[in-house]
C-alpha cells in the first residue's frame, strides 16, 4: 500500500513543485547566457537594459527564495489538509497504517526537496561558473579534481565529511518530521488548529537549537584549542558525533508524536 | 446470523469532567440489515459513527467490526461516507476512481462509471468545477461502487433538493451489497422510512431504542417518523 500511497502523493503534488523548478532551471538559463554576452551588462549605457536586468536577477532571486519556501512549507500545508482537514475523512479510512501514510508523504517531500536543492545548487553554480574568466573555467575542474583528491590524505577529514553528510540527511528527515509533529499537536487543539501548530512549530525549533547549543557547551567547544591539530579535530568529531546524536533522537521523537497522534488522538473536525 | 457490528459499554468523552458524547452503549447490528441510526443533533451519531471507522478511539467499552477493532482489516470491509466532502478539489472524476480501485479491493470500476455516466459526469471533470450537489453524488457513487460487508452512511440525503434524495435513494437502493448491512445517519426520517429494515434511536449518547420497523408499526401504531417525534418531543 504504501507504493500507492506513493504513486497518488506523487500525482498530487508534482505540479506545482514542478514547476517552481522549473522556473528557476528557465531563468538560469537565460542568466547564464546573458552572462556570455556583452550587450546584456549592468554597465550597459541602455537604460532599458540596465531596467531589464536588474528585473531579470530581482525575479531570479524571488524565484529562488520561493523555490526554496515551497520545497517546505507546501508539503506541511499538504500533510495538514490531506490528514487533517476534510480529506483526512478519506484518508485515515484507507486500509493502511498511520507509518504508511507519513512516510508516504516524507518520501516525496524529501524527493522534492532533494530535486529543489539541486536545482538551487546547479543553478548558482552556473552563475558562478559563467562570470569566471576564460583561463579559470579552463583549470576549473582539474584545481576542483586536485583539491578533492587531497582530502583522502588529510587525517580526519573524511570522517567529518562523512559525519557532515550523515547530518545534511538527518537534518532532512528532522526537518520534515518537526513540521509534522508540530501539525499533529496543532489538531490536539480545539480551535486554532494552524495557528497552534505554528507556535508548535516555533517552540520546537527553540527548543532544539537550546538543545543544540547545551550540546556544544558538553563537548567543550568553547575552549577548543585551535592550536593543536589533532585536539581540534577530535573536538569537532565529537561535537558532530552529538549534534548526530541529537538530531536522529529529535528525528525519532517527532515521527513518533505524529504516529502516535494519529493513531490514538485522531480528532477530525 | 453473526453480529457485524458490536458495541460494548461504548464511550466517548472529548472533555474529562464534561458529559461523554456516548455513553456507555450497547448495541449489536446483524448481517443484511438497513439500519437508520437515529437522533437530534448532537445525539451521538457521528461520533459514534467515527468510532466505528477508526477516526476516533473510544475512552472506554469497545466497538467490533465482524469481531474486529477499527482498524487496517475491518477498513478493507467498511465503505464510509462521511457528511462532509472529503475528496481533493484539484482531481479529476478519474483520478478519484482510480484511487478508489487502487486502495480497495472490492470496487467496483465499471460500476462506478456505469453510475457517473447516468448523470452525464465526464471522467475528465475536474472536481473543483462541478457543483456541490454532484461533488456529493460523485462521492455516493465511490462508496457505493464497493461491495463491503458494511456500508456506513453519515446524512446522505442532508442539505440535497428531493430530486437529488431520490437519486441518492436509488443509487444506495441499487448498488448496496444485499448479504452487507446498511447504517444511515439522518434525521429526515420521512425520506428513508421505506427502505429500513432497523431502527436505532439515540439521545445524549445513550441508546433509546432498537427494534425493527414492523415492531414500531405494530407495538406503537405509528410510523419510525411518528414515533421518532415523539420520543424525541421537545
Amino acid at each position: 500500500m504504501l507504493k500507492k500511497l506513493f504513486v497518488h502523493e506523487w500525482k498530487d503534488c508534482w505540479r506545482l513543485v514542478g514547476l517552481m523548478n522549473l522556473i528557476v532551471i528557465g531563468l538560469t538559463l537565460i542568466g547564464t547566457v546573458v552572462m556570455q554576452s556583452d550587450t546584456w551588462s549592468f554597465a550597459s549605457e541602455n537604460a532599458i537594459i540596465r531596467l531589464t536586468m536588474t528585473l531579470y536577477v530581482m525575479a531570479y532571486i524571488a524565484s529562488i527564495a520561493a523555490l526554496s519556501l515551497v520545497t517546505v512549507f507546501f508539503f506541511y500545508n499538504r500533510f495538514y489538509k490531506n490528514l487533517y482537514t476534510d480529506q483526512g475523512y478519506l484518508m485515515h479510512t484507507l486500509p493502511v497504517t498511520q507509518h504508511e501514510l507519513i512516510w508516504s508523504k516524507t518520501f516525496v517531500a524529501l524527493i522534492w526537496q532533494l530535486i529543489g536543492g539541486l536545482v538551487m545548487v546547479i543553478s548558482i553554480f552556473s552563475f558562478f561558473f559563467s562570470m569566471l574568466d576564460p583561463a579559470d573555467k579552463k583549470n576549473f575542474w582539474s584545481d576542483m579534481f586536485e583539491g578533492l583528491s587531497e582530502i583522502p590524505r588529510t587525517p580526519g577529514v573524511a570522517v567529518v565529511i562523512i559525519l557532515f553528510v550523515l547530518i545534511a540527511i538527518v537534518s532532512m528527515f528532522m526537518n520534515v518530521f518537526m513540521g509534522y509533529a508540530a501539525i499533529s499537536i496543532g489538531q490536539l487543539f480545539k480551535k486554532q488548529r494552524l495557528l497552534g501548530a505554528i507556535g508548535i512549530y516555533i517552540g520546537l525549533y527553540m527548543l532544539l537549537q537550546m538543545v543544540s547549543s547545551y550540546s556544544m557547551v558538553f563537548v567543550n567547544f568553547i575552549s577548543i584549542d585551535t592550536y593543536s591539530y589533532e585536539k581540534m579535530m577530535q573536538t569537532i568529531l565529537t561535537l558532530l558525533l552529538v549534534v548526530l546524536l541529537v538530531e536522529a533522537a529529535a528525528t525519532t521523537a517527532f515521527y513518533f508524536i505524529s504516529a502516535h497522534i494519529m493513531k490514538n488522538q485522531l480528532n477530525l473536525e | 446470523m453473526s453480529a457485524l457490528v458490536q458495541c460494548m459499554n461504548l464511550t466517548k468523552c472529548y472533555v474529562k469532567g464534561k458529559a461523554p458524547a456516548v455513553s456507555d452503549l450497547n448495541l449489536t447490528i446483524e448481517r443484511g440489515h438497513i439500519v437508520g441510526l437515529l437522533g437530534p443533533n448532537g445525539s451521538g451519531k457521528t461520533t459514534l459513527i467515527k468510532m466505528m471507522n477508526g477516526l476516533l478511539k473510544p475512552t472506554d467499552g469497545v466497538v467490533l467490526i465482524g469481531g474486529s477493532e477499527p482498524g487496517v482489516e475491518t477498513k478493507k470491509h467498511v465503505s464510509y461516507l462521511p457528511e462532509r466532502t472529503y475528496l481533493e478539489a484539484q482531481r479529476t472524476v478519474e483520478d478519484l476512481v482510480d484511487f478508489f480501485a487502487d486502495f480497495y479491493e472490492d470496487f467496483k470500476t465499471d460500476r462506478a462509471y456505469e453510475m457517473l455516466q447516468s448523470l452525464n459526469i465526464q471522467p475528465g471533470d475536474r472536481l473543483k468545477t462541478l457543483s456541490k450537489g454532484t461533488k456529493e453524488k460523485i462521492q455516493l457513487i465511490l462508496v457505493m461502487s464497493r461491495d463491503a460487508d458494511l456500508y456506513i452512511l453519515d446524512e446522505p440525503i442532508a442539505g440535497v433538493d428531493p430530486a437529488a434524495r431520490d437519486y441518492i435513494m436509488k443509487t444506495i437502493l441499487n448498488n448496496y451489497n444485499p448479504e452487507a448491512s446498511l447504517i444511515i445517519s439522518t434525521h429526515l426520517i420521512s425520506d428513508i422510512e421505506s427502505i429500513l429494515d432497523d431502527v436505532i434511536f439515540i439521545k445524549n449518547g445513550q441508546l433509546v431504542l432498537q427494534a425493527s420497523v414492523d415492531e414500531i408499526r405494530e407495538k406503537q401504531g405509528k410510523t419510525v417518523d411518528a414515533y421518532f417525534r415523539e420520543v424525541f418531543a421537545c
